[in-house]
């Protein structure tokens, strides 16, 4: 019989469950009816709950063997003391409680819905007209052709003034001074004679 | 066979863990304090006998607490009966384990250094034979695997299900009942071959 009590089988496990109360009352009514019948079976059910009444009277012995009432009444007033900083804490931070909540009405969510949506409507028909309207890129005054920049300066669309020139109307004046070269060269002025 | 375990306090107030863990949650100090004093004593002596130091123990029922205070909200209080010692027991058994991950060259060392001294020092006690049958329980409590020594505590201080205690645990219910199966067998060996292995340390 000992060595049944040491091997841990179903009949074993169902008879710890049976024992702590823990087994479904169908499986209950089983084991009894079976426990009736079963001398072996109820052996067995006695070792094994005298083996758990050993352990924890050990259990309960050496508790008691160690019981320091104060240390316990230590430990439960630090615990408590932790509690009561803790609730004066949650007291003085409501924000932090609203967050931890995580509870934000619905009425908000409906709001931000509607500003989004005319902001995006706000937004749209400038970013409409930017596509489908004048073209409005700046003329690449640095890398126009020879006849481009003609065609600029014989318009008068191009005004150079003095800050233009420190940069990028450098290359302009450049042009401009090839196309007055051109021109005396094409139309050469008559010398008089 | 539970009415023999040990005397838990008999709490004024009337009302399951849940409820008291959702007025806490509300703010209510008192709840809190209602909670720590139902499962104060016990929780210590289950820290105190998986981790085997007095001041370790105090040091993690201190944690456990905090850390429920931290994460009450989390706590569903409508999950059922039974649910917020779980989370705490579950919580102190997390903090234990941190501690031995931590701390487990330490832990070694110093229970080199205990089996050493043990063997030297009689444990201070009304007598002597009281003290011997003590420090041998307390080796044969200490010397269990730890897996069934959780077990075997958690069943015995919680007064958890197995169901629970395997959820607990991480394992299957079979598992759990065969660790406090061998937990129950082992103690009762450790503790009949204790007289004979002090013995034979006797000149």
């Amino acid at each position: 019989m000992k060595d049944e009590l040491f091997d841990f089988d179903n009949q074993t496990a169902e008879l710890m469950l049976f024992i702590a109360g823990e087994l479904p009352s169908p499986k209950q009514q089983e084991m009894r009816a079976r426990l009736e019948r079963d001398a072996n079976l109820r052996q067995k059910l006695k070792q094994l709950q005298d083996l758990q009444q050993q352990s924890f009277d050990a259990m309960q012995k050496l508790d008691e063997t160690e019981v320091s009432p104060t240390r316990d009444r230590t430990a439960s007033q630090l615990a408590q003391k932790a509690v009561s900083q803790w609730t004066v804490r949650r007291l003085m931070a409501p924000p932090l409680q609203s967050r931890t909540g995580r509870q934000i009405p619905w009425s908000r969510y409906a709001v931000s819905a509607a500003a989004a949506i005319i902001l995006a409507g706000m937004i749209w028909p400038l970013y409409f007209s930017r596509q489908h309207g004048p073209d409005m890129t700046p003329i690449p005054t640095h890398i126009l052709s020879y006849e481009e920049k003609r065609t600029l300066l014989e318009d008068k669309t191009l005004m150079l003034d003095d800050t233009a020139m420190n940069d990028k109307g450098s290359d302009l004046q450049f042009a401009a001074s090839i196309v007055q070269k051109d021109d005396s060269d094409s139309n050469p002025q008559p010398t008089q004679q | 066979m539970e009415t023999s375990r040990t005397p838990h306090r008999v709490d004024p107030v009337e009302q399951p863990d849940e409820t008291l863990a959702r007025k806490l949650q509300q703010g209510d100090a008192q709840a809190g304090h209602w909670l720590i004093e139902r499962h104060s004593v016990n929780l210590l002596r289950y820290l105190q006998r998986l981790v085997q130091r007095e001041y370790l123990a105090d040091e993690l029922h201190q944690q456990t607490w905090l850390s429920v205070l931290e994460h009450i909200d989390r706590f569903d209080a409508n999950s059922g009966p039974g649910t917020f010692k779980s989370w705490v027991y579950r919580i102190a058994t997390n903090k234990a384990h941190d501690l031995w991950r931590s701390r487990g060259r330490e832990r070694t060392a110093h229970e080199g250094l205990r089996l050493v001294t043990d063997q030297l020092v009689p444990h201070a006690g009304n007598s002597l034979e009281a003290a011997e049958s003590v420090d041998k329980l307390r080796a044969a409590i200490d010397r269990l695997p730890d897996a069934q020594k959780q077990v075997l505590t958690l069943r015995y201080y919680s007064n958890l299900k197995f169901s629970e205690i395997a959820e607990m645990v991480g394992c299957p219910l079979n598992t759990a009942l065969g660790r406090m199966h061998k937990a129950m067998i082992r103690l009762k060996e450790l503790m009949s071959e204790a007289p004979a292995a002090s013995e034979s340390r006797e000149p």
